[in-house]
């Protein structure tokens, strides 16, 4: 899946894999993300890495599976620090992650369905951004959004 | 102040609301209460959306499941029977819901050859292949099912010994380029 260094314009090949117990202690080291994400090891969690560089992590989503409700709840995305903001280097990073989740929600057999419980300000800038839409107090993309964010940010896969 | 609006504000200190969606997914933090009551409402409204699912859209998931699996094989090295080329022609027919008679008349092809094709009595030929692509609206593109076709025959030539064996035989005068 292509990220893009946002100077150059180039294409970085990158891959998303489960966190595994030893990127731990890469994530506390690299100091470049602020949530605890030890905390979230009862969840699914998954990284994001430039096929170059193994050891960078730029990005951490963790995920719940909710089978009987056909869904993957999304639970948590942070990009690491060199990534955020005006400085950042690599742009797509939370798209690629967010279209993976997608991706796994499909291939599980729940029409593509990730649920999203976004702060109340924020939840437009969601919704125009990755075309989430409201259900209740929650934001989801099914369907033909979920497949339009796997088309867009993972175009090889 | 919960812990979300904690999070929101110390982020709002460096980044604008555009950045922060660019960069963070986190959820609103509620009492356990709330949070129950949110569950539950949102419950409610998933399963009633899942009745609602049209033909349409329930064939279109299917696909996309089908499609999926079909990549993350691709990414493995091991052959699989469940992805030969006729079991997931097989599964292709089933899951659109329509008879292999109609199926074969749909994609050109003689229902006795597609049966062949289906049951392993026949490979299936390049030009199946383009016309699988067609009638998926390009969603499993030829060299996918080109793929699956391919990953068997490396399987078969890799493990048939007795054909190794008897077509050896067959030969005279082989290289011997071993030092």
């Amino acid at each position: 899946m292509p990220l893009r260094n946002i100077k150059t314009g180039e294409s970085l090949r990158s891959a998303i894999e489960a966190v595994l117990q030893s990127d731990f202690k890469l994530i506390a080291k690299s100091k470049e993300f602020d949530f605890d994400w030890e905390v979230e090891k009862e969840n699914e969690l998954y990284k994001i890495f430039l096929v170059n560089a193994e050891d960078e992590i730029l990005g951490i989503m963790s995920l719940i599976d909710i089978p009987e409700e056909y869904r993957i709840h999304l639970n948590l995305i942070e990009i690491g620090k060199s990534n955020r903001g005006k400085g950042k280097v690599i742009d797509l990073i939370a798209g690629s992650l967010l279209a993976f989740g997608c991706r796994l929600s499909f291939a599980r057999g729940y029409f593509g369905f990730l649920s999203l419980h976004p702060k109340t300000k924020l939840i437009e800038l969601y919704q125009n951004k990755y075309g989430f839409r409201q259900y209740g107090r929650l934001l989801a993309v099914e369907e033909e959004a979920s497949k339009a964010l796997i088309q867009k940010y993972l175009p090889n896969e | 102040m919960n812990n979300s609006e904690k999070i929101y504000k110390k982020l709002s200190k460096t980044y604008t609301d555009e950045e922060i969606v660019e960069s963070f997914f986190f959820n609103e933090t509620l009492s356990e209460e709330e949070q129950k009551a949110v569950n539950e409402e949102f419950r409610k409204l998933r399963l009633a959306r899942l009745k609602q699912m049209t033909p349409q859209q329930i064939l279109l998931g299917n696909l996309m499941q089908m499609k999926i699996l079909m990549q993350d094989y691709f990414k493995t090295s091991k052959y699989d029977p469940a992805f030969s080329f006729a079991n997931q022609l097989k599964h292709y027919i089933k899951l659109i819901g329509i008879n292999s008679k109609t199926f074969s008349a749909d994609i050109g092809i003689h229902p006795t050859k597609l049966s062949r094709i289906i049951h392993e009595k026949e490979s299936p030929n390049i030009e199946l292949m383009y016309r699988l692509e067609k009638h998926s609206d390009g969603e499993f593109p030829a060299f996918y099912w080109w793929r699956l076709h391919a990953r068997k025959l490396e399987y078969l030539i890799k493990t048939d010994l007795e054909k190794k064996l008897q077509e050896s035989s067959k030969v005279s005068n082989p290289l011997n380029l071993s030092a």
